[in-house]
């Protein structure tokens, strides 16, 4: 028996040897043909570089530098209750709703850096997001910066990817006027599921001064998130992500720390081989947040492409606050005219219900992007 | 006694995870376009699983960048793409997306073919969007080129034995089979519509220009104004008219654009309009390349025989 065992475990040892060498050998050989395949593909790179510099007396630096892109928002409003009112948000009258520089671009081997600044109007130049990321295994990577913080889907959206002028009143009333952008750090990693599921964990410096405030106080802010993507079909998708965030505020006692929970799920679908002239999406999304008072809110919308250069779009937007039972009901209906993806003209009415005076505003807005502009996530 | 059963039981186990860890897995690959699928499952027969992110009937430019797709790319031993900027809006945020080393840039699992192809169309002087949606590298449809489908085998080929030495000799025995299938059946097409004395053609969008250039069929005009931007009517005039005076009698067009525009001159000039697939299974009939190939020329002969 004892000799049977030997016999197997020789056996198992001569055949991982074979094996071993045949690796080896193989290795070897495609070194080899690495290296030559290599060299074929320099000298065919040769080629292609040399057309693409065509009349570019820079070329060769051209093609180290990162992509540059300007985001313009041109936008005409009329707001039924005029401009007396200093803390509402849409004023009649031509404004430059916003413009975007970004700079993006592979830093080296391992970091690629986004970085976006803002000018809202014609002053106040600023840093809006600046993110450098890197795949540190398979599957997990990390991100660091300042990040436009993943709770829902609007949250995420810089201003000129967001499908509708006005923000939902539910983001302004949960998030704050200017959402949730935070200087952090974080990993995310796509679960070996066999659809898209990925976990997003962040530490954040808390600076959101409606929920964190993290100026007087040491805290950080922590965001966990699961987000999920489902085919139900080759033209059909479903999205469907939670996030959850809580941090220390300027608070002491009982409401010290914030909590801050968002829900969105998305369907999208877009018919086989007609991918250009028709899409249909609806969105929703929830988010609460407690600072001394729930605050909650939620919107769902309907967008709808009907021809290859048009959409028209509906939403429904709703808020609520506990402190003084106060809720606002939010409904836009948008026309848009995209005759190329660098440019969209888009006509919106609002109709704001609230327990200050009702507002109807009107919106006229020009968008463009010029330059390298890499095009938005799904 | 237990020791002596431990013994076994371990050379078993050793054995049995030797074998099949040598034996069992396939390569995974992932190919951005259906006719590289095709092209790919005759070279790697058995040995290899292929999925293709786009799908026939779509148009490879536009596909969204969905989330499932780099889950496919992150369990790829390789990506094979068309490249010359036919998938530039969405190819970059799969690969990043995907978490996987092994198909980033300058890795094995990952192959442009459009590194060993010659490339037509590439644009001279200035190039700005003023121009429309160019491809600054070339014109990317040169999958409809039979001759150019044996290059992207070859290079196949050669990328599958770089990450799979053992089948060496399969895949290059089942290369050696798609380059006698593709030249027997080449000379059969070519004779077929060399026989048609007017080959002048119309064309939507410049998707045509490698099946062209094999197949001596002469395109005089694009219905589109500018690459991805539709006609004004004075450019519709205008082609109304090159149809007219040089007697074009087929204007082709992709399976997934909108008919409108070349319904428009067909009604005024008479014209046949012929919709192909630019990719296989852009019709029920494309099956695979060389039933996608046979479609497009069967459907040439008719149309150019038939006006």
């Amino acid at each position: 028996m004892k000799t049977f065992g030997i016999l197997f475990l020789l056996l198992g040892f001569f055949y991982s040897s074979i094996n071993a060498y045949a690796i080896s050998d193989g290795k070897t050989r495609e070194d080899i043909k690495q290296l030559e395949k290599r060299i074929k593909q320099l000298e065919s790179g040769r080629k292609n570089s040399q057309s693409n510099n065509i009349s570019t007396a820079t070329g060769l630096s051209r093609s180290f530098n990162p992509a540059i892109s300007l985001n313009g928002l041109l936008l005409g409003t009329y707001n039924s209750e005029g401009n007396d009112n200093s803390s509402q948000s849409n004023k009649t009258g031509l404004s430059v709703q916003e413009m975007e520089l970004q700079l993006a671009g592979n830093v080296d081997t391992w970091l690629r850096i986004k970085s976006t600044f803002s000018m809202e109007g014609t002053e106040n130049f600023g840093l809006e997001e600046l993110v450098g990321s890197g795949l540190i295994t398979n599957n997990l990577s990390l991100q660091v910066g300042k990040i436009f913080v993943p709770i829902g889907k609007h949250n995420q959206l810089h201003t000129h990817g967001q499908p509708f002028v006005a923000t939902p009143v539910s983001n302004e009333m949960v998030l704050g006027e200017e959402g949730m952008k935070e200087i952090g750090f974080g990993a995310s990693y796509l679960l070996p599921v066999s659809f898209f599921s990925e976990i997003n964990l962040q530490i954040l410096e808390g600076e959101n001064a409606d929920l964190f405030a993290s100026t007087v106080n040491d805290g950080f802010a922590y965001l966990t998130r699961s987000a999920n993507s489902f085919d139900l079909s080759d033209e059909t998708t479903m999205d469907a992500n939670l996030a959850y965030a809580f941090g220390d505020n300027s608070l002491t006692g009982a409401y010290k720390t914030t909590e801050v929970l968002g829900v969105d799920i998305r369907f999208k679908h877009k018919p086989l081989g007609r991918e250009g002239y028709r899409t249909t999406i609806w969105q929703s999304e929830f988010l609460t947040s407690t600072r001394e008072q729930i605050k909650t809110g939620f919107y769902t919308y309907l967008q709808q492409q009907f021809a290859k250069r048009w959409w028209a779009q509906g939403r429904y937007s709703h808020s609520y606050q506990e402190s003084d039972r106060s809720d606002q009901n939010q409904y836009s209906l948008a026309l848009s005219y995209v005759p190329s993806e660098f440019i969209e003209t888009k006509l919106e009415y609002t109709h704001l219900n609230q327990y200050a005076a009702d507002e109807n505003q009107l919106f006229l807005r020009f968008y463009f992007t010029l330059g390298s502009h890499k095009g938005h996530s799904y | 006694m237990k020791k002596q059963s431990l013994t076994i039981y371990l050379s078993f186990l050793f054995f049995f995870l030797t074998v099949t860890s040598v034996q069992a897995k396939k390569l995974y690959i992932v190919t951005t376009t259906t006719d590289i699928a095709s092209i790919t499952r005759e070279i790697g027969g058995d040995f290899i699983s292929v999925d293709s992110i786009a799908k026939g009937p779509q148009d490879a430019h536009y596909i969204q960048a969905k989330p499932s797709y780099m889950v496919k790319l992150n369990r790829a031993d390789l990506l094979i793409y068309q490249g010359l900027q036919l998938e530039i809006e969405w190819l970059s945020f799969l690969i990043e997306g995907a978490r996987n080393s092994k198909v980033r840039p300058l890795q094995p699992g990952h192959l442009d073919l459009s590194s060993v192809i010659e490339p037509l169309e590439i644009p001279i002087g200035d190039l700005d969007r003023s121009m429309g949606h160019i491809h600054t590298q070339g014109n990317p449809h040169y999958n409809l080129s039979p001759s150019n489908a044996i290059i992207m085998a070859n290079a196949i080929t050669d990328q599958l034995i770089l990450l799979d030495q053992d089948n060496e000799i399969a895949y290059r025995k089942n290369l050696d089979k798609f380059v006698s299938s593709i030249n027997d059946r080449l000379s059969n097409w070519k004779s077929r519509l060399n026989k048609i004395l007017n080959k002048k053609v119309v064309v939507f969008h410049r998707t045509w220009i490698y099946l062209f250039t094999e197949f001596g069929i002469d395109q005089i005009g694009t219905i589109e104004k500018l690459p991805g931007i539709p006609p004004t009517p004075m450019h519709l005039a205008k082609i109304k008219n090159l149809i007219e005076q040089n007697n074009v009698r087929v204007i082709i067009q992709a399976s997934y654009y909108h008919s409108e525009f070349p319904n428009l001159l067909s009604e005024k000039t008479g014209a046949k309009i012929v919709v192909l697939p630019a990719f296989v299974g852009g019709v029920a009939e494309a099956t695979n390349y060389f039933s996608t190939i046979e479609y497009i020329v069967t459907e040439l002969e008719n149309a150019f025989s038939s006006s």
